[in-house]
């Protein structure tokens, strides 16, 4: 969890559009059928299968299927929430001081940066495609003047929103007397 | 007829496809729960995805248990 400082608020928490995980919900679940519609075809026999073999396969299956297939669900069971957990935690904290950029990349490898309002020098917002334009989602790109020169999300939910909460903070810690 | 694999039948098969998968699933809760509990910003969201995935897991294993040949 990002340790926030005294008096530090969160304004708001940026993360990829749901879309994203649409797509490999929709992905794991055609994955999870797949074995299904292999073996209707077998069975009918679309997908040929000569000699022997035949007679095998169907021994094979007769005892196996249900237990491959329930190990096959709990694999995919696993990998979507792999999924998942990089979509949750790949995620930018609007605080009113600052944005925390924090980048998980698989599970051992995370990278966490912090950028002060003043530092920051330019904010684009990219929308690209028919479904990113519909469904409010894009790439955000935020230049700033320190080490790490740009920082990105990619597929924000509502980017144009994100983009006006930092300007607005910018403007407001810009206008705050400095001590 | 008994399907069996090298010097294993398919009942030690089975055995040993299902205790490689317990491993699997436990190595992969832990490493999925500790990030949850330790990046995650807590919250009622996080508690239901563990519970649903903890139940998930156990049905898929327990459907794998009672199938095995």
């Amino acid at each position: 969890m990002i340790k926030l400082e005294e008096g530090e608020h969160i304004i708001k928490i940026v993360r990829r559009h749901y879309f994203v995980m649409l797509t490999s919900l929709v992905t794991v679940s055609l994955v999870a059928v797949l074995p299904l519609v292999l073996l209707e075809m077998i069975m009918s026999g679309f997908i040929p299968v000569e000699g022997n073999l035949g007679t095998i396969l169907t021994d094979a299956l007769s005892e196996w299927k249900f237990f491959a297939y329930s190990l096959w669900l709990l694999l995919l069971w696993i990998a979507f929430f792999i999924e998942w957990t990089d979509y949750y935690l790949d995620v930018w904290i609007i605080t009113d001081r600052r944005i925390v950029d924090v980048e998980q990349k698989g599970f051992f490898n995370r990278e966490v940066t912090s950028f002060l309002y003043r530092n920051i020098q330019d904010i684009t917002v990219e929308t690209r495609g028919l479904i990113p334009t519909l469904l409010n989602f894009g790439t955000l790109h935020v230049q700033t003047a320190g080490q790490h020169r740009e920082i990105l999300i990619r597929s924000a939910a509502c980017p144009e929103d994100v983009r006006s909460t930092i300007l607005a903070l910018q403007g407001k810690e810009n206008s705050a007397p400095r001590v | 007829m008994k399907v069996s694999f090298g010097t294993f039948d398919g009942h030690t098969t089975a055995l040993l496809l299902f205790l490689f998968a317990i491993c699997v699933v436990l190595i992969a809760s832990v490493v999925l729960v500790f990030h949850w509990r330790h990046y995650g910003m807590g919250g009622k969201l996080l508690s239901f995805v563990e519970f649903i995935y903890l139940a998930g897991v156990l049905t898929f294993l327990l459907l794998a248990f009672v199938s095995m040949p």
